[in-house]
């Protein structure tokens, strides 16, 4: 350990002042407090400090991705073996490792690209712009593969994480000024540049097999309800536990859940978001099964009950892990509300009345992202009309 | 009488608690006058170097207030004066002859005295910049009436010494004090205490409303009390305020005529040998003070508490308004891998260290900014510290963007520095909230 110490400090000098490699100091920096605790000590009041900072705060939210991570990769080794012939979720071998390893040949290259790929661009505009390179990108990078589809081409991967990197933060100025989620701006970029991989059957198309997502199936005819459309090919429990096609990361909402536990015991998530988020998802999907019985309609997905919602798609991955982005997010408590009933409302809405997008839940949070401000510039001016009234 | 709970705020936990006694009172050699340390005044000296003074001897006066006058206290001689930059006054040295001559004048009758007679009196004593005003955090201006006056008796601030320890066998002078400034007022004098509050010379005082805050740390803070109490609506609506030991001094003055030189402080802190509750003179030098008391490992010595105090050398005086002294070690080791350990042993408001599952004990911290700069993200800390009605991110995002209008909107001229210190303290992304807030109202005072 000493030994590395002195190392960086000897290199040090290269990278200050007047050194060859100043230009790259963002680096330096990056690696020196990745090993090491910054050197920098106060100056003014407050004189002592919470042992908190950025990087602990994204490092948490890392440690929450992992459950759903672990299974996400097991599952695209399971889902694998599923299409093998007369192999069914009934007699199949439900053994960890072996499916896990199968799995983590898709998704560590799809990894390795976006951590490649956005690393350059995060040095990029670190390096020219003279600032520090941010733990953001940790997340990002960790969520993007997590909402991607396992059998997405690399080179897709790559532009995807080029467009949410550069186009969906770098150009508002970086971490903390973009107003959409990075990680969705990539995946809403993959959505409309190449909406044939995206959704519909290809998307599971693994060495040539394809299998159709829950919400597929249960937006797929008209006249029956959704969960007899459901109830051949997958149960509530399957959804619930995850033994489902999707998105590496987001089928399994049990794994999710476990990571949402985390990051609210840990106070990184708001809770706020998350409860607003569900709440909203609950009573849309109530008022849009009434309102489908009143007028005698024959969508399918109008029926859906909440808890299916809840389980189906990307609904818990994107209320857990995108929704609650402090950045994107709104920025004031109460906010926070309308902007996860926003949320909730959209997402239902776009599954059940959109004939074209089965999944909402990313529009539904990229549409929040953009109404953020508006809600809290309500919460503000109600906050200076509450204390003008104060004033005596 | 008014209770007000505040569920906001933190209640540091750290080593180097003063213990309640009383320690030997510390012969001053020398004592330091910092003009510096009074915000908004512009110095003119009355004293020239080698010029014999005595214990309330005039040594400058506000050349924008003429009237209000800053005394010695202590009897000696001027034995050097020190210019900064523009020929501003960084320090008076006063050398003490340990005679404790004093100039006196009579004592006064209060109940008879007129209102006019007792400013005169208060700003010719030398205890007038004792009285400060918000908005600004500014000694208070004679020529003006304030709305209403405010004194917090609950400190919350880290070892901030107990009001009721410090008034110990002061407590007509405080009475006194209190019915002065019932003068100076048509409207209220708010005598703020915790709601445990019983002892007779809080809860007795006459001439003031009494409040009663709970709450952790900075509930205490007469700028949140004041928000809870009856806000300040704008750059005109003047309040005054001031701390306990003050209010005693005033009453001491007028009752006995002579300048009350010594106060009360707490000596704490981790690098602090026997961290105790010490009386001192007015203005003593730090190294006086800590005389064989410190720790001679690098430490960083602060006039104030940990939270907003400032770094001071130990050839300095304490700071004029500090009621604490608070020495704390200075870090110079980086941690391996600090980021992604258990920590076990890390002091964090936040639940994301190990430690939030164990019991909290005092902690020593040292002057660490554990992390480093980064952008504005909104995790909700500043919020969950600050006990007032008032938006900090979008109040300090409207100064970063010197945007007066918008910060006297979101009700700047309701803040001290000191009031934001938590929000510094506990921000991941290790923004000065405090320092930010000190230039809004530095920019808002100037142009507002």
């Amino acid at each position: 350990m000493k030994l590395f110490r002195k190392y960086l400090d000897s290199i040090e000098p290269h990278f200050t002042n007047d050194g060859k490699l100043k230009n790259f100091y963002a680096m330096y920096e990056m690696i020196d407090t990745f090993l090491y605790t910054p050197a920098d000590n106060t100056t003014t009041g407050p004189h002592v400090r919470d042992a908190i900072d950025l990087k602990r705060s994204m490092v948490i939210v890392v440690l929450a991705l992992l459950p759903a991570f672990f299974f996400g990769t097991y599952n695209v080794g399971l889902q694998e073996a599923l299409h093998g012939t007369g192999v069914t979720l009934q007699n199949i071998n439900f053994d960890f490792l072996t499916h896990f390893l199968i799995g983590l040949k898709t998704v560590l290259p799809i990894y390795a690209v976006v951590f490649t790929v956005g690393g350059i661009w995060e040095v990029v505009f670190a390096v020219s712009r003279g600032h520090e390179i941010n733990e953001g990108f940790l997340v990002t990078g960790f969520l993007i593969p997590l909402v991607l589809p396992p059998a997405i081409p690399l080179w897709m991967v790559a532009v995807a994480t080029t467009f949410g990197v550069v186009i969906g933060k770098e150009i508002f100025g970086g971490t903390g000024f973009n107003i959409f989620n990075p990680a969705l701006v990539a995946r809403a970029f993959l959505f409309f540049a190449y909406p044939g991989d995206m959704s519909g059957d290809k998307v599971w198309t693994v060495d040539a097999m394809s299998g159709a997502t829950p919400l597929l199936q249960a937006s797929s005819q008209q006249g029956i309800s959704a969960t007899a459309l459901l109830s051949g090919h997958f149960t509530w429990e399957q959804m619930f536990y995850g033994f489902i096609p999707g998105s590496i990361g987001e089928t399994s909402t049990i794994a999710i859940l476990i990571g949402a536990a985390f990051l609210l015991i840990t106070g990184i998530a708001s809770w706020r978001v998350m409860v607003a988020t569900t709440l909203g998802m609950t009573l849309t999907a109530l008022m849009l099964d009434s309102f489908g019985t009143a007028i005698g309609s024959t969508n399918s997905m109008l029926y859906l009950p909440p808890a299916y919602h809840f389980v189906m798609g990307g609904f818990a991955f994107g209320m857990v892990f995108m929704a609650t982005d402090p950045v994107s997010c709104a920025q004031t408590n109460r906010g926070r509300w309308l902007y996860g009933l926003l949320i909730g409302f959209m997402c239902v809405v776009i599954r059940a009345v959109n004939p074209a997008y089965p999944e909402g839940m990313m529009l539904a949070i990229l549409f929040a992202n953009a109404f953020s401000p508006l809600f809290d510039y309500f919460v503000l001016q109600a906050n200076i009309k509450r204390r003008v009234k104060r004033y005596v | 009488m008014a209770n007000f709970y505040l569920k906001k705020g933190h209640n540091l936990k750290i080593t180097g608690e003063p213990t309640k006694v009383l320690s030997t009172t510390i012969a001053a050699d020398k004592v330091y006058l910092h003009p510096k340390d009074f915000k908004g005044i512009k110095p003119k000296l009355m004293v020239k170097q080698d010029d014999a003074v005595s214990v309330g001897s005039p040594i400058f006066y506000d050349k924008l207030n003429p009237d209000v006058k800053f005394v010695s206290p202590v009897s000696g001689v001027v034995s050097d004066i020190q210019f900064g930059d523009r020929r501003a006054i960084e320090r008076i040295v006063i050398t003490n002859d340990g005679s404790g001559k004093s100039v006196s004048s009579k004592s006064i009758n209060i109940e008879n005295s007129s209102k006019a007679d007792l400013l005169k009196c208060l700003s010719e004593s030398g205890l007038w910049p004792n009285i400060r005003q918000r908005p600004f955090s500014k000694i208070a201006n004679p020529n003006q009436t304030p709305r209403d006056i405010f004194i917090s008796v609950n400190t919350t601030a880290p070892f901030a010494p107990e009001s009721l320890f410090i008034l110990d066998g002061r407590e007509e002078h405080f009475q006194s004090g209190l019915d002065v400034l019932a003068k100076l007022t048509s409207g209220i004098i708010h005598l703020n205490m915790s709601e445990s509050e019983t002892s007779p010379i809080f809860v007795n005082a006459k001439n003031v409303q009494h409040n009663k805050f709970t709450g952790e740390h900075p509930s205490g803070n007469v700028g949140i009390q004041i928000h809870h109490i009856a806000p300040i609506a704008s750059k005109d609506d003047i309040v005054w305020y001031l701390d306990a030991q003050s209010v005693a001094d005033i009453g001491e003055f007028l009752n006995t005529g002579l300048y009350p030189s010594h106060k009360i402080i707490t000596l704490c802190g981790s690098s602090v040998l026997e961290p105790t509750y010490v009386k001192i003179t007015k203005g003593a030098s730090i190294g006086d003070i800590l005389f064989e008391k410190l720790n001679p490992d690098k430490t960083r010595i602060i006039s104030g508490d940990v939270l907003s105090g400032e770094s001071r050398s130990l050839s300095q005086g304490i700071r004029f308004y500090d009621e604490t002294i608070s020495v704390i070690p200075e870090c110079t080791e980086r941690e391996f891998l600090g980021w992604a350990l258990p920590g076990l042993s890390k002091y964090s408001v936040s639940r994301t260290f190990l430690s939030a599952l164990l019991p909290k004990k005092p902690t020593n911290l040292n002057t660490s900014m554990n992390g480093s700069h980064r952008a504005i993200i909104s995790f909700g800390r500043w919020e969950s510290v600050l006990p007032m009605d008032i938006l900090p991110e979008f109040l300090i995002k409207s100064i970063l963007a010197n945007d007066i209008e918008e910060m006297e909107k979101l009700g700047i001229y309701e803040c001290a520095e000191e009031d934001f210190a938590l929000c510094s303290f506990v921000c991941q992304s290790k923004i000065d909230v405090s320092g930010i807030i000190r230039s809004g109202l530095l920019l808002a005072e100037k142009e507002g």
